[in-house]
């Protein structure tokens, strides 16, 4: 009997719970000598930096402003889950545009703030080129999220989602479901499960092909504390 | 870690009852058979005589193990972590049974989870003696809790089962792998895979009743590899 109650409890114990390993980006944009560029904004939006790009090393650029002042804004990510990912060397000494998602109401996998939740930097000359693209995005809703990071007709790629259902974690709030990452390009579509990198053609002839990467996506059917519903992490570079 | 101490909990709380609850190799499965082999010889009897009231050794009933005899068939439920199911294997003569599994995550998720139904041929070319040996291969499907984008989940699987049937218990390992499809769809991604490697042990009860435990990992490439147990109840006939 003691045995069978031991025995019993220890099953109970074995039934272990796991949540998906997520390392965002934590992307950070800062301008010297003021602070966080997403200081003192309430709601979403986009900021736009034009300005000669420094590459210090694979995850940190600096920008420096275009105008009078050459005020320098050094944009920092961390790529704990993707050592691939890094500005691409031949944005050095370039002139640059940097776009910066920013909405202060986003969240990270934790529920904890993740203000800044997309960069994407283009080269401008002759023309507008995008060149780096990482991204990630909570949601509370668990159906596939559309990410287009560009308008239409332009040189870069768009994503989407789609829960995939094959492989899951077990965690304390019901499975996580690991979700593909679908790549949409000029000349078709790759689809790109956790962890995957593919490459795709877009923009003109003889331009290098854009590598993406699903970093990380999942999603869950039920709600978990503060946690998201909704979880895409990607790269994207030439 | 704590799979393992459950396994050997599991494995100390069955082993460790009674003896008189194991049926020993020796007996008959069917209960309608003959006289024991061990049954003395008549007065007089020859070495002939002896040899035409021979009934060879049944084969202990097993879930893990195969095969069954022709016509013969098991049924087991399991009840574990992740998954539970319920499965059936028919024996189709000499070393060929047909298995038939469906499967949920019974006591993580009830039937909210993943779920999948799986139809294979065991072939069990070492059936005799202390040894037992044998491999499944099988094709089937996930369910998803909500229809899939990308179409139906496809899965083929193989595995190896290695036992040992000693008179007081079963005890087997097992690998296995699954391949899992990326859907019907034309921009699907490719397979993925996962792993199990399991260790085991069954003890038959009443000739037709069998109970086991077991202990498994669960591997998929890139991701966690999770401890996971299961409880074996099965019936023979």
């Amino acid at each position: 009997m003691r045995a069978s109650l031991a025995a019993a409890a220890v099953v109970l114990a074995a039934c272990v719970t796991r949540e998906p390993d997520t390392r965002p980006f934590r992307i950070e944009a800062t301008r010297a000598g003021v602070g966080p560029v997403e200081a003192g904004i309430a709601q979403a939006t986009i900021l736009v930096y034009d300005g000669v790009a420094h590459r210090q090393d694979d995850t940190t650029l600096d920008v420096a402003l275009d105008g009078a002042t050459g005020q320098l804004v050094t944009f920092t990510f961390h790529r704990d889950d993707a050592a691939e990912v890094a500005f691409p060397p031949q944005l050095d000494g370039q002139h640059v545009e940097v776009t910066v998602d920013v909405d202060p109401t986003h969240v990270g996998p934790e529920g904890e703030p993740l203000p800044i939740h997309g960069l994407l930097v283009a080269t401008t000359s002759p023309a507008i080129h995008y060149q780096f693209i990482i991204g990630e995005f909570s949601s509370e809703d668990s159906h596939g999220l559309q990410i287009q990071p560009v308008p239409a007709n332009q040189d870069a790629p768009w994503f989407h989602s789609v829960n995939d259902w094959a492989q899951f974690e077990p965690s304390e709030c019901g499975p996580v479901y690991y979700d593909a990452l679908q790549v949409i390009g000029d000349t078709g579509t790759i689809t790109l499960r956790r962890g995957e990198r593919g490459e795709i053609s877009i923009g003109a002839a003889g331009q290098p092909p854009w590598k993406a990467l699903n970093v990380m996506s999942w999603h869950r059917r039920s709600a978990c504390g503060a946690k998201p519903k909704a979880w895409t992490q990607l790269a994207a570079w030439r | 870690m704590r799979a393992a101490a459950v396994t050997a909990l599991l494995l100390f709380a069955f082993l460790g009852a009674p003896a008189r609850g194991q049926d020993g190799g020796s007996a008959p499965l069917d209960p309608g058979a003959g006289p024991p082999a061990t049954a003395p010889a008549a007065p007089g009897a020859d070495a002939k005589a002896l040899d035409a009231d021979f009934e060879p050794e049944a084969r202990r009933p097993s879930i893990a193990l195969g095969p069954n005899g022709r016509g013969d068939f098991t049924i087991a439920l399991d009840v574990g972590w992740l998954e539970s199911g319920v499965g059936a294997t028919l024996g189709l003569g000499g070393w060929f049974d047909l298995t038939l599994r469906a499967d949920t995550l019974l006591l993580y998720d009830g039937f909210s989870g993943q779920s999948g139904i799986h139809l294979g041929v065991r072939i069990s070319p070492v059936s005799e003696g202390l040894l037992r040996a044998g491999v499944e291969l099988s094709g089937g499907q996930l369910f998803s809790p909500e229809p899939s984008s990308l179409g139906a989940l496809t899965t083929v699987g193989g595995q190896a089962t290695v036992g040992a049937a000693l008179d007081w218990a079963t005890f087997y390992g097992r690998a296995a792998v699954r391949g899992i499809s990326g859907g019907s769809e034309s921009s699907s991604p490719g397979w993925t895979y996962d792993e199990q490697v399991g260790l085991g042990v069954e003890r038959t009860f009443r000739k037709r009743f069998i109970v086991g435990a077991e202990g498994y990992l669960w591997a998929r490439p890139g991701l966690s590899t999770l401890a996971e147990w299961r409880l074996r109840f099965g019936y023979a006939r």
